[in-house]
């Protein structure tokens, strides 16, 4: 799997939720883009990652 | 040869100096001069195509007027893209109220402003408001700001908060969006929406914009294919928002929506040569 362009093994199958926790993202304050298409907030914890996808997750913080 | 003054075309002699044509008219009185936009010294030689503007200097211009300037200072073709453009500023804090100051200053036609805050003391610390806006919506007190510097550009000013539930009451059909607000989880929904609903437009958002690193620190890259991001991508607002920071921030996002606006209007251009490169 890729991960805004570094290449990471996915040792087992997770939700996109899932992966966001584990990698210290909180899912209000990401954008994430799978495969070139953007899955909503609302299918974060009912998508399941694989090992070929490419994701770009944009994080957001405070201050404007 | 032909050359305008005052909009009008004149046909003058080949060798006619500024001065000559203004004095010609009983116009070499007026307190402000201009030749293609620009103040002059001396007496230039007027050439083919020149622009002559004299008027009073203290006299604010009506809409013809004040377009003629800025067409013969910019060149007709990059006035009339401005003009002709609208544009959707999400956040009148210290984001949004730079944008849209120097948006209105280039002349844009037409600013949506949305935000739900009125301003307090503490904005003063960054933002474009003044003393006598305390208290007021900042939409509102931004919109007279605005038509203090340029009458001519159209606001609409929406004191409301938006997501979800009402970004198409006041997003459709915008080719432009700049992203200014606060809370990042309010950057995160619009961002996600735009970017899903909105195929043909383009975002210019920000996050980092706090603190007191280098300036050098701050970028504006290209995210996703119509996603632009202006800022060091992680100082968090807890590093304090400091105006000088804030400000190079929106000024970022500002020439990131100029430039794009320009490249992409302007290389459908045919290749005809306009006055704005003298």
């Amino acid at each position: 799997m890729i991960v805004n362009g570094t290449s990471q093994t996915l040792p087992t199958s997770i939700t996109v939720a899932d992966y966001l926790a584990t990698a210290g993202y909180q899912s209000t304050r990401v954008v994430v883009e799978r495969n070139r298409t953007i899955v909503p907030r609302s299918e974060f914890e009912s998508t399941w990652l694989l090992d070929t996808d490419t994701l770009e997750i944009v994080h957001f913080v405070g201050g404007g | 040869m032909h050359i305008t003054l005052n909009g009008q075309t004149l046909d003058v002699a080949t060798g006619a100096s500024a001065l000559d044509v203004l004095s010609k008219y009983n116009l070499q009185a007026t307190s402000l001069h201009l030749l293609n936009g620009f103040s002059f010294q001396d007496n230039p030689c007027l050439q083919d195509g020149d622009t002559l503007i004299a008027r009073s200097v203290t006299e604010a211009p009506d809409e013809a007027a004040y377009d003629a300037i800025w067409e013969a200072r910019y060149g007709q073709r990059i006035y009339q893209i401005l003009k002709h453009s609208r544009v959707a500023i999400c956040g009148a804090g210290g984001l949004g109220s730079h944008i849209a100051m120097s948006l209105t200053r280039l002349g844009i036609g037409e600013l949506t402003i949305i935000d739900k805050d009125i301003v307090d003391i503490t904005n003063l610390g960054r933002q474009a408001y003044e003393l006598s806006d305390l208290g007021k919506p900042k939409v509102i007190a931004l919109k007279a700001l605005l038509h203090r510097i340029n009458p001519f550009v159209k606001v609409t000013a929406i004191h409301d908060t938006i997501d979800a539930h009402n970004y198409d009451d006041y997003l459709i059909g915008f080719p432009y969006i700049l992203e200014a607000f606060d809370a990042p989880e309010n950057k995160a929904a619009l961002t996600e929406y735009v970017i899903t609903h909105y195929p043909n437009t383009t975002l210019i958002g920000a996050s980092g914009v706090s603190g007191y690193d280098e300036p050098n620190t701050v970028k504006t890259k290209q995210i996703l294919p119509q996603y632009y991001q202006t800022g060091d991508g992680h100082s968090e607002s807890s590093l304090g928002l400091l105006a000088p920071r804030v400000m190079l921030c929106a000024a970022h996002q500002a020439t990131m929506f100029l430039h794009l606006l320009l490249t992409k209007e302007m290389s459908h251009d045919n290749n005809c040569t306009s006055k704005s490169n003298r």
